[in-house]
């Protein structure tokens, strides 16, 4: 061997080599390093979970061996490591031993890649997990054409989840890392048809500029974690994290992940990745429900009456209604009528009788003439507002003034900005309120755990539920007991918009609250809420009427006014007006607060 | 021909992995529509882990749904793509006469540029011949594509 302990001690402790098995600091571990790959198959050291060096030195023994087997398979297992080494040590010939890896070379000729997409399907209603959003990459061959990406490949990350699983541990196990990570990779329709179709997200594809170069590492070293799994966590060592990864292999001189020690939300590294300068172009695949939206929003509303109907009865094409209409707006109400079929089919179980109106819808769409639809661009994701939210303001609640500062974890509540987030949505993870009375000193005012909105609006066509749950901690207004609430509640209604930015809502809800210093140690309730949301130029208005009547014969009822003044992308001003009842008594509350994003 | 036949050696490949038989009795357009989710709690699941249940690997998969393994397309010469999954698509853009679904199908079948708008307008033409019931199948369908591409002069060299 030419080189020296002290050159090899060198390059095991290099950010890159450090890069190729995935170290991190970890104070657990006795070199003070680990990997975050969990899988034993990975590494070639016996400790080479925790030790670089071993693992350098192994892989090194390996790919210079004597038999020729060991040398071929470990240099094909990681052709990354060992285009590395080769570059690093230029003096040990041994390393140049050519292999041949028909395996590798197959699987690289199939990917057929020279470019690289990162996709990021957005939030959608109705789904909380999925605000936080998912991202994946999609490789392109050189001369991919327009339109033609679908049978271009996409590389997931994702938790590996048994169907049989109770569904009550889901959601633990996703957190908790109980799910084996691993990458895997379809066809891009596949992709979209998952969450265009089914989950009616819409798509953004942001093409990176990475080299053919930088591709190919990145290929090389997705080869060597083939099968490979990782402990799949939510909130961090998720599907955003194991991208930048990725990215940080492709391109190691751009650091991503010591961007996120803590959290990994899709659409902050979604800009992280633009911030870095790995875009060099944006392209937006509105949802299968967009393009019904437009297509419903293009008609006039006697040809929507009609859309509706002969999507439930296909005869009334051949009615006078449908056949006094010129022949292209015969075409464009056939065409919502089809599309509303689709949306309900994918919600429901295989039937004949959709299938058979399907199938004369579009033997009639076969004859008339087609128009495609074209919905406004959204903002997209990145010009919203960062996830994370401190604020600092002041009131007067009763009389009392206090000072308040708020510490919001993620993401997004109704009456933020709305750019490049879905209207009618909020979700909020880990929110907490502290309050100084008249430097009384500080208390928790209220925490909430998670806080879900989910209003979604009811037309001719779409009657969507609208929900929302929350649970946390908070200070109520009782007569009995204490101020002190624990709380869970929820509710079911519906939204309905008046006109493009003015919508109403109203739920039926239910509670359960334990006060520590109330003799009953559940007491349950059931109420009302009503309200509406508007949208003006400065920011979002949403004022409220609820009510809540308790099993210990309590009653609460409360009005809520709040205001946002939309003041830039990550700064706003909220102002709120306040006045809850009880049986008895009331008391009311005014505020004011600045908000940050970051 | 070529892309017929390597068609049938993908099937003969990888048809013990289906349940069903190919093309079995189940396995019309008309099925297919409603392939919907399987259940909620499962579809929660995935949406939160991102992830797929069941057979998720590394490898490559062509992406059927069980019910057939037939209409097998190829993509820049070697991988190959089957028609099944996307024929809920096809069909819609088939009866509009454009597409991405379309494009897709042309681009597997390796019609060149200046040939789509000529395969896109032939396809839409033939919505019946294609799609004569809801109980079509994807095999049935891809073999009428073919028919029909041979029949048109500008089209016929990429069926042959």
């Amino acid at each position: 061997m030419t080189h020296s302990q002290t050159s090899l001690k060198t390059l095991a402790a290099s950010s890159e080599w450090l890069g190729l098995l995935h170290f991190r600091p970890d104070s657990l571990s006795p070199t003070g390093y680990s990997s975050f790959i969990d899988d034993p198959g990975f590494f070639l050291a016996e400790t080479g979970k925790t030790d670089a060096e071993a693992e350098l030195e192994e892989t090194l023994q390996l790919m210079m061996s004597e038999d020729s087997y060991i040398r071929e398979s470990t240099s094909c297992r990681f052709p990354l490591r060992k285009q590395w080494l080769e570059a690093q040590l230029p003096n040990i010939s041994a390393l140049r031993a050519p292999s041949t890896c028909p395996e590798y070379l197959q699987w690289r000729e199939e990917v057929n890649a020279s470019q690289v997409s990162l996709i990021f399907p957005a939030a959608y209603l109705n789904s909380p997990s999925s605000m936080f959003g998912h991202t994946f990459l999609r490789f392109d061959p050189a001369d991919v054409e327009d339109d033609s990406e679908w049978l271009s490949w996409a590389l997931n990350f994702g938790a590996t989840i048994n169907g049989d699983d109770n569904s009550i541990f889901f959601a633990y196990r996703g957190l908790a890392g109980g799910y084996p990570g691993q990458f895997s990779m379809m066809r891009y329709f596949e992709k979209i048809k998952e969450y265009s179709y089914m989950e009616n997200r819409d798509m953004w594809e942001y093409r990176l500029n990475l080299s053919p170069h930088e591709v190919e590492r990145m290929l090389m070293h997705l080869w060597e974690l083939k099968d490979v799994r990782f402990k799949y966590y939510f909130l961090d060592e998720n599907c955003a994290f194991r991208l930048l990864e990725l990215l940080e292999i492709a391109r190691p001189s751009a650091p991503l992940t010591s961007k996120f020690p803590l959290t990994a939300i899709p659409a902050d590294t979604v800009r992280a990745v633009i911030e870095g300068r790995y875009v060099a172009e944006r392209r937006y695949r509105p949802s299968e429900a967009v393009l019904l939206q437009e297509r419903i929003r293009q008609l006039a509303d006697s040809e929507r009456e009609l859309a509706y109907k002969v999507a439930t009865d296909p005869e009334m094409m051949a009615s006078m209604d449908f056949s006094a209409l010129p022949s292209s707006r015969q075409g464009a109400v056939a065409q919502t009528a089809y599309s509303y079929t689709r949306y309900e089919q994918r919600k429901t179980q295989r039937s004949p009788e959709l299938a058979r109106r399907s199938f004369k819808l579009l033997q009639r769409i076969s004859q008339l003439p087609a128009d495609s639809v074209a919905p406004e661009i959204p903002e997209p994701p990145e010009t919203g507002h960062g996830s994370t939210m401190a604020a600092i303001g002041g009131g007067n609640r009763d009389g009392d003034a206090f000072t308040q500062i708020q510490f919001r974890y993620s993401y997004h509540d109704l009456l933020d900005r709305q750019q490049g987030y879905p209207r009618g949505a909020q979700i909020i993870a880990g929110d907490a309120q502290l309050r100084n009375y008249e430097n009384d000193g500080w208390e928790l005012h209220r925490f909430d755990v998670i806080n879900i909105i989910s209003q979604s609006p009811v037309n001719k066509f779409l009657r969507p539920l609208s929900w929302k749950v929350q649970a946390g901690f908070e200070r109520v207004w009782s007569d009995v007991g204490s101020d002190k609430a624990y709380q869970i509640n929820a509710g079911a209604g519906r939204s309905y918009n008046v006109t493009e930015s003015w919508s109403l809502f109203g739920f039926l809800t239910a509670r359960l609250e334990h006060d520590p210093d109330y003799k009953a140690w559940i007491d349950p309730a059931a109420g009302t809420s009503a309200g509406y949301l508007l949208n003006l130029p400065w920011g979002f208005q949403s004022a409220r009427v609820e009510g809540e009547y308790f099993g210990s014969d309590e009653i609460r009822y409360r009005g809520v006014l709040e205001q946002n003044f939309d003041l830039a992308q990550n700064h706003a001003f909220r102002a709120h007006l306040f006045q809850e009842w009880n049986r008895s008594d009331g008391r009311w509350e005014a505020g004011v607060a600045y908000r940050y994003y970051f | 021909m070529r892309k017929m036949m390597l068609a049938v050696g993908f099937l003969s490949m990888t048809s013990g992995a289906f349940a069903e038989a190919p093309g079995g009795p189940d396995c019309g357009w008309g099925n297919m529509l409603f392939a919907g989710e399987s259940g909620l709690p499962i579809h929660l699941l995935a949406t939160i882990t991102n992830g797929t249940s069941g057979n998720n690997t590394f490898g490559m998969t062509s992406g059927t749904n069980g019910c057939s393994a037939n209409g097998v397309l190829t993509y820049g010469g070697s991988p190959l793509v089957n028609l099944t999954p996307i024929m809920d698509e096809f069909s819609e853009d088939v009866a509009r006469g454009h597409g991405d679904a379309l494009t897709t199908v042309a681009v597997a079948l390796e019609v060149k540029q200046e040939d789509r708008a000529r395969f896109n307008q032939v396809m839409h033409d033939n919505f019946n011949q294609l799609f004569p019931s809801e109980s079509v199948t994807a095999e049935q369908v891809m073999q009428s594509v073919m028919d029909v591409m041979k029949t048109d002069a500008r089209l016929s060299k990429y069926a042959a």
